[in-house]
């Protein structure tokens, strides 16, 4: 480091250059990062407790011993346990953390693109344009030849697309900044809310409690294939964030002291925005609305780790499923012997939380 | 050397900048200069690429894209506000965002932690940004620009939240480091006796259009300044070679400035 001249500086307290050539100390130049990571091993920790508890809570009352013994050694498991736990808890449980996972990662980036902490995955009208899609497919009792299994899904995902070229058409046309998305994305919002309640008001009433379990978001929808789905959908987003960590952690100071460290903010704005779509449509196009996850996982995770997305971005994405496999134990015990839709519970769980974090006043990390 | 040639802004209907032409000199330091509104952050939000312009930037000889601009080129805004849990520490390694990863390298972590002690930062290292005083923020940011080593360099105010002191430590320090690595740097003021004291060159903004180039003597004359900021000034050469400017009264009113 070179050495340089301090003319009127040279008689002030301040320390500059002299310091210039002593070697720091190791512990202070140590990454930012490793003091926290700590947490994020602790939450990993958690959810895997958690995870597990989740196995063992259902309405089929198993014994704990029989259901450990049906994940260990299945083979040699009581065919009837290992058959409940390898088609039912098993994959409900995973679909829980992967949708959890991918509405928290989804809310952190969304928050970080619309520079906003009230946003959420469903700010932007996607989870209502889904709500939509799958109400209609529903409501005309279309079915598509071959997989007429994935009719609502399909069109819960065509429709959360459809939301997602409406916003993205706006802000190419307007400018990619997140006052035109954040006002574009709320009109679609509204847009296809109305929608939805058009249909549902047209649906018979068969139909209509059809449309409404859909929309409560549920894991019993879930089974292997929507857990493969969704979980690649989450994975492939997940690669698609990892280049632009730094970039997102600056975007967080606000675009003009991103721009000037040379993020192109509207093409970074634009990735993102499109991630975040996929995860959103991705999960809640087999489940349903869930809501509040990808609300409060993001607060929680930023807390406890800070803006660094290297730990922010795992952050989210624990807390994300342990809020959702949390709702999912609570879910069952609240009525023993069934299972509460799971979208209810969040919602229940997750207002209490967000009065706790408003009142907490821990503005800064907002 | 940097050359810029008949660069224009428009904003709108706005025409803020109009055919501006000037050379900039490795390892000098220009001021910019001029009235508010008169297209100063412009001008240099226009070099760094980050707002659209016509007309040609040239650096070495060559002309970069807009991409390659906005590497080369940093742009320190004159907003000192960060409300984000990033610690000081965090917001000086961003200065070298591109070269940051999942882990980041240990040269990189001593080298930023020298940049802060340069500044006597050092102490605040792992404090959150938001929670230092505006002053100790921009000391912040300029530590992070710095810490970037562009070639060249754009202060916005950079000094609007200092102190005394720490006007010419920072100004002092800015200047070393052009004239150590060859930086361009071009720094938007408002003090003129301060850019007096620090800058080679003072290239002086009207109306969207160069008023004066030259160096401080040649730019900060009583005229001049009564042309382009409407006021009489007293300009007093010090025994050191510096100039002192004392604005004495408005000689245009209010709102009449510029027309």
């Amino acid at each position: 480091m070179q050495k340089a001249r301090v003319g009127p500086g040279r008689g002030f307290t301040m320390t500059i250059s002299e310091t210039d050539t002593e070697p720091m100390a190791e512990t202070t130049a140590r990454d930012p990062a490793a003091r926290r990571v700590g947490w994020l091993v602790a939450l990993a920790a958690t959810l895997a407790v958690v995870t597990l508890t989740d196995l063992l809570v259902g309405p089929a009352f198993l014994n704990v011993f029989d259901v450990l013994g049906a994940l260990v050694a299945p083979s040699t498991a009581d065919p009837t346990v290992a058959a409940i736990v390898h088609a039912i808890r098993l994959p409900m449980t995973l679909m829980a953390l992967v949708v959890g996972a991918s509405l928290g990662v989804a809310g952190a980036q969304m928050q970080t693109i619309l520079g906003n902490p009230l946003a959420s995955p469903y700010t932007l009208g996607f989870s209502a344009a889904a709500g939509f899609g799958a109400a209609a497919a529903i409501l005309t009792g279309v079915s598509l030849p071959l997989i007429p299994g994935l009719t609502v899904p399909l069109a819960a995902f065509a429709a959360a697309g459809l939301a997602c070229l409406m916003v993205y058409g706006m802000a190419h046309l307007r400018g990619v900044t997140a006052e035109v998305m954040l006002l574009a994305g709320i009109a679609t919002l509204f847009l296809f809310q109305s929608a939805q309640s058009l249909v549902q008001y047209m649906a018979a009433p068969e139909v209509l409690q059809e449309i409404v379990f859909w929309l409560f978001g549920s894991m019993l929808k879930a089974n292997w294939f929507t857990v493969s789905v969704s979980g690649a959908v989450l994975a492939l987003a997940l690669g698609l964030l990892l280049p632009d960590l730094w970039k997102l952690t600056a975007l967080r100071m606000g675009d003009a002291r991103a721009a000037s460290l040379g993020v192109n903010v509207p093409a970074l704005r634009r990735r993102v925005f499109f991630v975040v779509a996929l995860l959103t449509a991705g999960a809640v196009s087999f489940v349903g609305t869930i809501g509040f996850v990808g609300l409060v996982a993001p607060h929680l995770a930023r807390m406890l780790v800070g803006e660094d997305q290297r730990l922010l971005l795992p952050a989210s994405a624990i807390c994300g499923g342990l809020v959702m496999v949390g709702a999912s134990i609570a879910s069952k015990l609240l009525s023993p012997g069934a299972v509460v839709p799971v979208g209810i519970v969040t919602a229940l769980i997750g207002v209490p939380f967000l009065f706790g974090l408003i009142l907490t006043g821990r503005r800064r990390f907002w | 050397m940097m050359e810029i040639c008949n660069l224009s802004v428009q904003l709108g209907r706005n025409q803020v900048l109009k055919d501006i032409s000037a050379r900039f000199a490795p390892g000098q330091v220009t001021a910019l200069i001029g009235p508010n509104g008169t297209g100063k952050s412009t001008l240099q939000k226009a070099l760094a690429a980050l707002i659209p312009s016509s007309g040609v930037v040239a650096l070495s000889g060559k002309v970069p894209t807009r991409a390659e601009r906005r590497d080369l080129i940093a742009y320190m805004p004159q907003d000192t506000g960060a409300n984000v849990a990033l610690s000081v520490f965090e917001v000086t390694l961003m200065g070298r965002l591109g070269a940051l990863g999942l882990r980041v390298p240990r040269e990189l972590r001593h080298e930023a932690m020298q940049m802060l002690a340069r500044f006597g930062l050092e102490p605040l290292a792992h404090r959150q940004i938001g929670s230092l005083s505006g002053g100790q923020r921009q000391l912040v940011f300029l530590a992070q620009v710095l810490f970037r080593a562009p070639r060249v360099l754009l202060l916005d105010e950079p000094t609007a939240a200092l102190d005394l002191r720490h006007q010419l430590v920072v100004l002092d320090r800015v200047r070393a480091d052009a004239r150590a690595r060859g930086t361009i740097a071009i720094v938007a003021m408002h003090d003129l006796s301060l850019a007096a004291r620090f800058a080679d060159r003072i290239l002086c903004l009207h109306q969207g259009g160069i008023a004066a180039t030259g160096t401080p003597h040649e730019v900060l004359t009583p005229g001049t300044l009564a042309r382009v900021y409407g006021v009489e000034a007293e300009v007093t050469e010090l025994a050191s070679g510096g100039l002192t400017v004392a604005p004495l009264r408005a000689t245009v009113p209010d709102g009449q400035l510029g027309n």
